[in-house]
C-alpha cells in the first residue's frame, strides 16, 4: 500500500507549526504512521533543543530504574537517595537474607506454638528468646568489614568515613530485624512478660557487637559475642529452678548496663576507629 | 621537572613474618609513573598505601604533600584520589551504572543529578554507555576492569592509582585505555602497576623497576632498555653465557648476558632491560 | 560495531534495546521524538505534560522492548504506548478542548490539495465539514486507534456520548461521501 510518495517539506513544516486543519493534520499523521523519511524530514522541525534536553531526563530514569524493594521500603520510610543506595548494598539487608531470616523466626515461633502447655514449653521459649536476641547480631556480622563487603576496599580509600557506613548499615539491619522480631512474638502462645523479654537483650548484643566492632572486624566482634550469649545461656538453661532466669530482672538490667556502655564507647570511637582500619 | 606530588622514602611494610616492602624509596609527579616487577615484588602492598588503604611500618610517604598517617590529612587525599585494586569486588547484582553511582555516594557526591551526570560521564570515558544497565554478573571480565576504572576516574582525581590496569583487556581496549590516561597525565599524576612492558614503552615517561619490596630501577623506559646495550644478540642457538635466552618465532635465539665478541648484536627493548634487571624470576613466574 | 546505530531497522534497534542497550535507545529517541512530541501535543495543550509523556514513553518502550512482537510499524507501536500514557496523566485532571478543535479556514495551498486528493480527497472535505466535537471523536478512534472508553478520557467526556458521537459522525460521513 505504501507508495514512494512523500509528504512535502512545506506541508510538513506547517503540521510542526501547528498551523494545519484537522483534516489535512489527520492525513499527514497517518501517513508519518508509515514513513520513516518523512518523520526524518520532520524531526529537525521539532523544538530540538528540548527534545535533547528530555532525553537526558529520559537517560537519567532508564540508567537508575532498579530501585529494589528494599530501597523502596526505605525511600518511603524518608530515608535519603544516598543512605537507601548505601544501605541497598549491605549484604544482610538483601531480599534472600531478610526472607532467611523470617524462616527462622517462623520456625522459632511454630516450635513454641506447638510445645504450649506441654513440659518442655518453657524451653522452647527459651530457645525462641535466644534466637530472637541473637538474630541482629548476625546481620551486623555481615554488614560491613573485609571479606564481607565487596567494594570495601574502594570504599576504605573514599573520603566517606567507614564508621559512618558501619554505623549507618548496623542501625538499619538492627531495625529491621527488630520490627520482624517484634511481629514474629506477636504469633507465640503465650502473650505474657516473655513475648517482650528479647527486646533488651537483642539491644544490648547488637550494641555490644557495635561497640567491639570498632576494635576488630564486624564478623569477628559478632563470633566473640555470639560465644558468650550462647555460654551464659546453655549454663543458665541447666539452672534447676528456672530455665528463663537470663531473661528476668537480672538479665534485663545487665542488658541496659550493655547498651549503655556500648553507647558511650560508640560515641567515644569515632576518630580511633578511622586510625585503626588504617594500618 | 616540577614538585614530586608523590614522595616514597625508605618504607617497609610486612605481613605477619613476609616482608613486603624493604625500604622501597622514589618520587613522582605530574604525569604517568610505570611500576614494573614479578608478582610478589611488593607494587599492590605500595600502591595500596598510596591509596591510604594500607600505613606504612616505617618510612616516609607524602601524597600530593600530605601526611596519610595524619586523619584530616587523610581525608584530603582521599577527596583527589581514584583508586582502582587488583581485584575490585563487584556489588554483582548492580548494574555497571549503579555500581558506579555507589562508589560516587562513598565519594560524597550525594547531590542525585550530578552525581549522575558524573557517573554518565566516566562510563561513556570508558566506552560503557550502552552496558551501563547491565548488571555486573553478566558483564564480560574486561567490561568488568573497564567498570572498575570508570569508579577511579569520578570527580576527576589529581591522583590516580591503578594497580594491574590492563590485565584483561584486548588489544582495542588497551589502546583506548592508554589514550583515556594519556589525556589525563598532564597535570596529574598517575601511578599505574603492570606486568606488560610494551604497557610502559607506549605509556610511561617514567618506570621503576620493583623487585624483593624495593626500588631496583628508576628512569625512562629507554633507560630501562639501554640497561641492556651491549648485551642482547641474536643466535641460531641458546648461547652458554647468557643469563636469558628464548627461541624467538623466527627459529633464531634470542640471548641476553655477556655478549660473546663476534655476537650479532640488536637493539635492546624495554623487555630486554627488565628481564636483564629481575633475572630469571619473570620467567620462573611465567612457568608457575 | 559493525553497522552504524543509525543505519539500523527499528525492530532490529528495539531488540539490542530489550538487551539492555542504552544506544540504540537513544538512536529510537532521535527518530520517533520529535513527531511523537508534535502528535501529542495537538492532543494536549499541556506542554509539560507532553514532554511528561514522551519521557514516560521512552522509558516504558525501554523496560518493555520485549513486548514488541515484530509485527507492523514501532513507530505505531510507540504511539500506541505513548498516547495511553497521555490518558493515564489526563486521568487526574479534566481536559481542555483539545488544541486541534478551535481552528479557522486556513487558506489551502495548491500542494495540499493534491496531498489531500491524493490520500483520501473528498474524505478530507467531508471531515472538514463534521463539527469539531465529532471531528475529535473520530480522530481519537479511526486515527489514534482508541477505544471508545480510552476516547472518553482523553476528551473529558462519558462513554455514551462518544459512542453516540461515533455514529453521528459515520453517518454524515457516509451521507458527505454518497
Amino acid at each position: 500500500m505504501m507508495s514512494d510518495w512523500h509528504a512535502d517539506e512545506a506541508l510538513l513544516a506547517r503540521y510542526a507549526a501547528d498551523e494545519l486543519d484537522d483534516a489535512r493534520a489527520y492525513s499527514v499523521e497517518a501517513h508519518l504512521m508509515a514513513c520513516p523519511t518523512c518523520r526524518n524530514v520532520l524531526a529537525p522541525m521539532a523544538d530540538t533543543s528540548r527534545i535533547d534536553a528530555m532525553w537526558a531526563e529520559v537517560a537519567d530514569r532508564v540508567d537508575a530504574p532498579s530501585v529494589g524493594v528494599v530501597e523502596r521500603g526505605l525511600l518511603r520510610l524518608g530515608v535519603k537517595g544516598y543512605a537507601a543506595r548505601l544501605l541497598a548494598a549491605t549484604p544482610s539487608l538483601r531480599l534472600s537474607w531478610l526472607a532467611a531470616e523470617a524462616l527462622v523466626l517462623g520456625f522459632a515461633v511454630l516450635a513454641a506454638n506447638s510445645a504450649s502447655g506441654r513440659p518442655e514449653a518453657d524451653a522452647v521459649t527459651l530457645i525462641f528468646l535466644m534466637t530472637a536476641a541473637f538474630l541482629p547480631v548476625v546481620g551486623i556480622a555481615v554488614a560491613f568489614g573485609p571479606g564481607v563487603d565487596p567494594v570495601y576496599e574502594i570504599g576504605v580509600s573514599a573520603p566517606m568515613r567507614s564508621y559512618r557506613l558501619l554505623l549507618l548499615r548496623a542501625t538499619a539491619v538492627l531495625a529491621t530485624s527488630l520490627c520482624f522480631t517484634f511481629v514474629a512474638s506477636l504469633a507465640l502462645p503465650r502473650l505474657d512478660w516473655t513475648a517482650a523479654a528479647w527486646l533488651l537483650p537483642s539491644l544490648g548484643l547488637s550494641l555490644g557487637t557495635m561497640a567491639l566492632a570498632t576494635y576488630v572486624r564486624p564478623l569477628h566482634a559478632a563470633i566473640a559475642v555470639g560465644f558468650a550469649w550462647i555460654l551464659i545461656t546453655v549454663a543458665a538453661a541447666f539452672a534447676p529452678s528456672d530455665p528463663l532466669a537470663v531473661f528476668r530482672v537480672g538479665g534485663q538490667v545487665a542488658s541496659l548496663l550493655i547498651v549503655t556502655v556500648s553507647t558511650w564507647v560508640l560515641a567515644h570511637r569515632r576518630g580511633t576507629f578511622e586510625e585503626e582500619i588504617f594500618v | 621537572m616540577s614538585m614530586p606530588t608523590v614522595e616514597v622514602v625508605g618504607i617497609e611494610k610486612s605481613f605477619l613474618r613476609t616482608r613486603a616492602l624493604n625500604g622501597v624509596t622514589f618520587d613522582a609527579s605530574a604525569g604517568i609513573t610505570g611500576l614494573l616487577g614479578p608478582n610478589g615484588a611488593g607494587k599492590t602492598t605500595l600502591l595500596r598505601m598510596m591509596a591510604t588503604v594500607l600505613a606504612p611500618d616505617s618510612g616516609d610517604l607524602r601524597l600530593l604533600g600530605w601526611d596519610p598517617r595524619k586523619a584530616d590529612e587523610r581525608l584530603a587525599i582521599r577527596r583527589r584520589l581514584g583508586y582502582m585494586p587488583q581485584e575490585p569486588g563487584f556489588h554483582r547484582q548492580f548494574t555497571a551504572f549503579e555500581f558506579v553511582d555507589y562508589v560516587a555516594i562513598l565519594k560524597e557526591m550525594t547531590e542525585r543529578r550530578g552525581r549522575h551526570d558524573e557517573v554518565r560521564r566516566v562510563l561513556s570515558l570508558v566506552g560503557l554507555e550502552s552496558q551501563a544497565s547491565k548488571k555486573i554478573k553478566n558483564l564480560s571480565g574486561g567490561m568488568r576492569r573497564r567498570v572498575a576504572f570508570a569508579q577511579a576516574l569520578l570527580g576527576d582525581p589529581d591522583l590516580l592509582v591503578l594497580d594491574e590496569p590492563t590485565a584483561g583487556l584486548d588489544p582495542e581496549q588497551r589502546l583506548r585505555f592508554r589514550e583515556i590516561v594519556s589525556e589525563r597525565s598532564a597535570d596529574r599524576t598517575v601511578i599505574l602497576s603492570t606486568h606488560q612492558t610494551e604497557d610502559v614503552a607506549a605509556l610511561c615517561p617514567r618506570v621503576v623497576v620493583m623487585l624483593d619490596g624495593k626500588a631496583l630501577f628508576d628512569g625512562t623506559p629507554k633507560d630501562l632498555a639501554d640497561v641492556a646495550r651491549g648485551r642482547v644478540w641474536m643466535a641460531t642457538e641458546r648461547a652458554a653465557t647468557a643469563h636469558l635466552s628464548w627461541r624467538t618465532a623466527d627459529g633464531g635465539h634470542r640471548n641476553i648476558g655477556d655478549a660473546p665478541a663476534e655476537a650479532d648484536l640488536v637493539e635492546p627493548t624495554v623487555e630486554d632491560g627488565y628481564l636483564l634487571l629481575v633475572g630469571n624470576r619473570a620467567f620462573e613466574e611465567e612457568a608457575a | 560495531m559493525s553497522t552504524p546505530q543509525n543505519r539500523r531497522e527499528d525492530p532490529s534497534l528495539l531488540a539490542s534495546v530489550a538487551d539492555g542497550d542504552r544506544g540504540a535507545l537513544r538512536t529510537l529517541y532521535e527518530r520517533h521524538a520529535p513527531w511523537l512530541t508534535l502528535r501529542l501535543k495537538r492532543r494536549c495543550a499541556d506542554p509539560g505534560i507532553v514532554e511528561e509523556v514522551v519521557q514516560d514513553t521512552f522509558v516504558a518502550v525501554w523496560k518493555g522492548a520485549r513486548r514488541y512482537r515484530g509485527q507492523g510499524e514501532v513507530a505505531a507501536w510507540i504511539w500506541g504506548i505513548g498516547i495511553r500514557r497521555l490518558i493515564d496523566r489526563l486521568r487526574a485532571r479534566p481536559l481542555p478542548i483539545p488544541s486541534a478543535l478551535d481552528r479557522g479556514g486556513i487558506v489551502i495551498s495548491a500542494e495540499e490539495e493534491v496531498l489531500l486528493s491524493v490520500e483520501h480527497g473528498d474524505l478530507g472535505m467531508a471531515l472538514d465539514r463534521l463539527s469539531p466535537e465529532l471531528r475529535a471523536v473520530m480522530q481519537a478512534t479511526a486515527l489514534d486507534g482508541l477505544t471508545t472508553r480510552e476516547a472518553a478520557k482523553l476528551l473529558g467526556i462519558p462513554q455514551g456520548t462518544v459512542k453516540t458521537r461515533l455514529m453521528r459522525a459515520r453517518h454524515e460521513l457516509r451521507e458527505a461521501l454518497a
